[in-house]
């Protein structure tokens, strides 16, 4: 039923997964990497975390708005383009400089917000597809019963 | 000097890939095919491990991260399957 090895080491992958996401989704800015790795990094972590545990289980720890998490990344990555329009730089990438404290300058790519509008969408939708298919292994037995 | 190294270690793991794949297309049961696979990937890890050192190019060394990662879990997930017939339950 559970295997001890997977339930052990589940964990660290988790921590490991979820630190070299958030180093694709920085370093890829404006260079390779990006969105698209770091969300399918998240959820290959959040998928063997499910995997270790019973679906039960796994539902319980994992009840995030998956729909709504998608959702929210595209509508993030469309207004991007959109801002880009009304600003007269569609589809070009612009750079805003903050100060911020303790840190110093920070650069802001616009093309950063697009791709944690894509890392969302990549989230929302493996997690999407896994949940149903986990719906769907559980209830057929049941039909087949009736 | 290197570049000799890299060289010969990129004919072994040719020689290598050659005969995991060889266990992939003929492997009696489906344990050996997992296994072969898994193989495989890790020496596809190496393959461009030593193409990033003998180009000079870092960007190689996070696409072995990502492989890496993604080999172990697509292994894990596999064996899974064959020991229970159900990944989740």
């Amino acid at each position: 039923m559970r295997s001890l090895i997977l339930r052990t080491i589940a964990p660290v992958v988790l921590h490991l997964t979820l630190l070299f996401s958030l180093f694709l989704l920085i370093y890829g800015h404006n260079q390779p990497g990006g969105g698209f790795i770091a969300g399918l990094m998240t959820s290959v972590g959040i998928v063997l975390q499910w995997i270790a545990v019973d679906e039960e289980e796994g539902r319980r720890r994992f009840n995030w708005p998956y729909e709504g998490i998608f959702l929210a990344g595209l509508a993030l990555s469309t207004l991007t383009g959109v801002w880009g329009y009304i600003k007269g730089a569609y589809l070009k990438s612009s750079i805003y400089r903050f100060e911020v404290p303790f840190i110093g300058d920070v650069e802001l790519f616009t093309a950063f917000i697009f791709d944690v509008g894509v890392y969302g969408v990549v989230v929302g939708v493996i997690m999407c597809i896994f949940t149903n298919l986990c719906e769907k292994e559980t209830q057929e037995p049941e039909a087949e019963g009736e | 000097m290197i570049e000799i190294a890299v060289q010969i270690s990129l004919l072994m793991l040719g020689a290598s890939v050659l005969l995991a794949f060889i266990r992939l297309a003929k492997g009696p049961t489906t344990s050996d095919r997992v296994v072969a696979a898994d193989t495989l990937a890790t020496n596809v890890l190496g393959v461009i491990a030593l193409f990033a050192i003998q180009t000079h190019n870092k960007l190689f060394i996070i696409a072995v991260l990502a492989l890496a990662i993604l080999s172990f879990v697509g292994t894990t997930v596999y064996a899974k399957f064959l020991e229970r017939g159900k990944i989740i339950e």
